[in-house]
């Protein structure tokens, strides 16, 4: 358990939170402005708050009443910086092995072998970091952060210079390497689809307050979350797996919890899991069944609940997983929706974007 | 065609120039290193004593040296009655005059070097188990390291050419503290004095330029290694 409560006081804005982590990811989310980094360089011991207590499992890191104040080398947190910041004058098996030279009163508990599979950069060891591509370089930076075996990892924006595309590529080891190697993780980013993505828990960060925290589905339902969400794109995030490909139709099946949705052709063999994402402004609701239409996703659906977000109305939809739809007060009305009612939720197979490896 | 005699004062510049540039660096590296931190306290004192060497005329500080480092002055003094060292009128006068006049245009070109250096490596450094000092030699010390470089030969050649200062602190004794412009001085000073000139002043030319396109060259290198 990782307890923070810090406050620092800038010209133009105020960082005030108090939150813990339990031994899971946890994404931070925000739009920029919000005090992501700040809070960030605060916990990896990069900037003194003004006043505060940091905690990791009974073990106090940082307390302005005290004054104790462990430096950043001694608290054993593992930053993934954006842009990655590798060494530029070390090749990558040198930045790699960086942090894992310099673990202090710890055991290491992981090894570069190990990194190395996980995360697929064995090709790049004797690179510099100059050569690598943007995806590539943050990979590096995960594993360099990774073998200085850390208690946390704190990943300040790792996808925020990466492009669009390349993004879905390396979130999935993202994910893998936090879940392989079981740790507690803190994750900064303003894209929502990364923090629903790689957190189930996500604490909402806005003018340096925290306004809500939990499961995605759950907070954002509040007007407040929603209006920082809608900012940035709103998305239904789904996990789930390849039933088949059929590039005959041109299309891939996909199974999420009971729901199959058909997408774009993914590149991944049936069986392997997969990522799909889709606005939920793309998602059209239907009272009746329609007849003949090119929308290859018809699904039968209930609507499992409402949310009022200032203009918008948020529906949640039960199609056999569960997804957000977003209507303007005048569909809601005309449609006449009510919890249970039942519905056909429309989507295109090239609305989804879809995440493999 | 050229006797010993002749090119003493080349091979005494070099004995000279480079004791000079080996004992700024350090003390120029560690005070760049200070000043390129964005929050210094006293930035304008210490910057202003590191340059006024810079433009006050060099006589002037030459003059001020020799009050300070000359048989009756202070510091002078101190090292002839402790260590038996005399610094004013021999050749390592000539190196400290040199030093001084020097020393600022290294500051400065350390400077940048460092400012150049991304202050977030080093946060994700010390993230690493890294502490300050570690961090200064396993990270910031090499990025900067052909700045530093570009630095030296700047200063070296700064020094090779140091004239005002030199004369009075260490005075113009052929074989001992006659470095090249000195020579040239004299050369143009004295009746047939033309060839000998003229030689000093193209092995002159040709050392300065050397340096200047060398300490260009390391920076260039590190700029292409940054993109």
């Amino acid at each position: 358990m990782i307890e923070i409560t810090a406050r620092k006081r800038f010209a133009d804005f105020d960082l005030d939170v108090e939150f813990s982590l339990p031994g899971e990811p946890v994404a931070v989310f925000g739009p920029s402005g919000a005090g992501k980094s700040t809070l960030l360089n605060i916990v990896a011991g990069l900037l003194k708050p003004d006043s505060g207590r940091i905690s990791i499992n009974g073990e106090l890191l940082y307390d302005s009443t005290t004054g104790i104040d462990t430096p950043a080398e001694r608290r054993g947190f593992g930053l993934v910086p954006q842009e990655g910041l590798l060494f530029p004058h070390r090749t990558v098996r040198d930045n790699l092995l960086f942090g894992y030279k310099r673990v202090h009163g710890r055991p290491r508990t992981i090894e570069l072998d190990e990194v190395v599979d996980v995360l697929e950069i064995g090709s790049l060891l004797y690179r510099y970091p100059a050569t690598l591509s943007g995806g590539e370089a943050q990979r590096v930076a995960l594993g360099r952060a990774l073998l200085a075996s850390p208690r946390l990892l704190l990943f300040d924006e790792p996808l925020a210079s990466v492009d669009e595309r390349l993004k879905w590529r390396i979130l999935p080891y993202l994910k893998l390497a936090v879940s392989y190697f079981n740790l507690p993780a803190l994750y900064v980013s303003h894209d929502p689809t990364e923090v629903t993505s790689i957190a189930s828990r996500i604490v909402v960060l806005h003018g340096g307050r925290i306004v809500a925290a939990g499961p995605y589905l759950e907070i954002i339902d509040l007007p407040e979350v929603y209006g920082v969400f809608t900012r940035e794109g709103v998305n239904n995030v789904l996990t789930g797996t390849v039933e088949a490909n059929l590039p005959q139709y041109g299309y891939s099946v996909v199974g999420v919890g009971e729901a199959t949705f058909k997408v774009a052709l993914a590149n991944a063999p049936p069986g392997s899991e997969i990522g799909l994402a889709i606005k939920a402004n793309e998602v059209i609701i239907a009272r009746e069944r329609p007849g003949k239409i090119s929308t290859r996703n018809v699904l039968k659906g209930k609507v499992a609940g409402f949310a009022n977000v200032g203009s918008l109305i948020l529906v949640h939809v039960d199609v056999g997983c569960e997804i957000i739809v977003e209507l303007t007060h005048g569909a809601a009305t005309e449609l006449l929706l009510a919890e249970g009612t039942e519905i056909w939720v429309l989507i295109k197979s090239n609305a989804f974007q879809i995440q493999t490896r | 065609m050229l006797n010993a005699a002749e090119w003493a004062p080349v091979l005494l510049s070099f004995q000279v120039a480079i004791l000079a540039t080996l004992f700024i660096i350090p003390p120029a590296v560690a005070v760049a290193w200070l000043l390129a931190r964005p929050r210094l306290r006293g930035r304008l004192l210490i910057e202003t004593v590191v340059t006024a060497p810079l433009v006050m005329p060099p006589i002037i500080t030459g003059y001020l040296l020799l009050l300070l480092l000359g048989r009756a002055g202070p510091v002078g003094g101190w090292l002839r009655s402790t260590f038996g060292i005399d610094i004013a009128f021999t050749w390592i006068g000539a190196a400290v005059a040199a030093g001084v006049l020097a020393f600022p245009l290294v500051v400065r070109a350390v400077q940048l070097s460092f400012e150049s250096v991304d202050r977030r490596l080093e946060g994700a450094s010390r993230t690493l188990g890294a502490g300050p000092w570690d961090t200064f030699f396993s990270v910031t010390l090499p990025l900067a390291a052909p700045g530093i470089l570009a630095g030296a030969l700047l200063g070296f050649a700064r020094c090779l050419g140091e004239f005002g200062a030199t004369i009075v602190l260490a005075g113009n004794i052929p074989g001992q503290t006659q470095t090249i412009p000195l020579a040239v001085y004299s050369a143009i000073n004295t009746p047939g004095g033309e060839q000998k000139a003229m030689f000093l002043l193209l092995v002159s030319i040709a050392l300065s330029i050397g340096a200047l396109v060398v300490s260009q060259l390391s920076t260039r290198k590190k700029r292409g290694a940054k993109a």
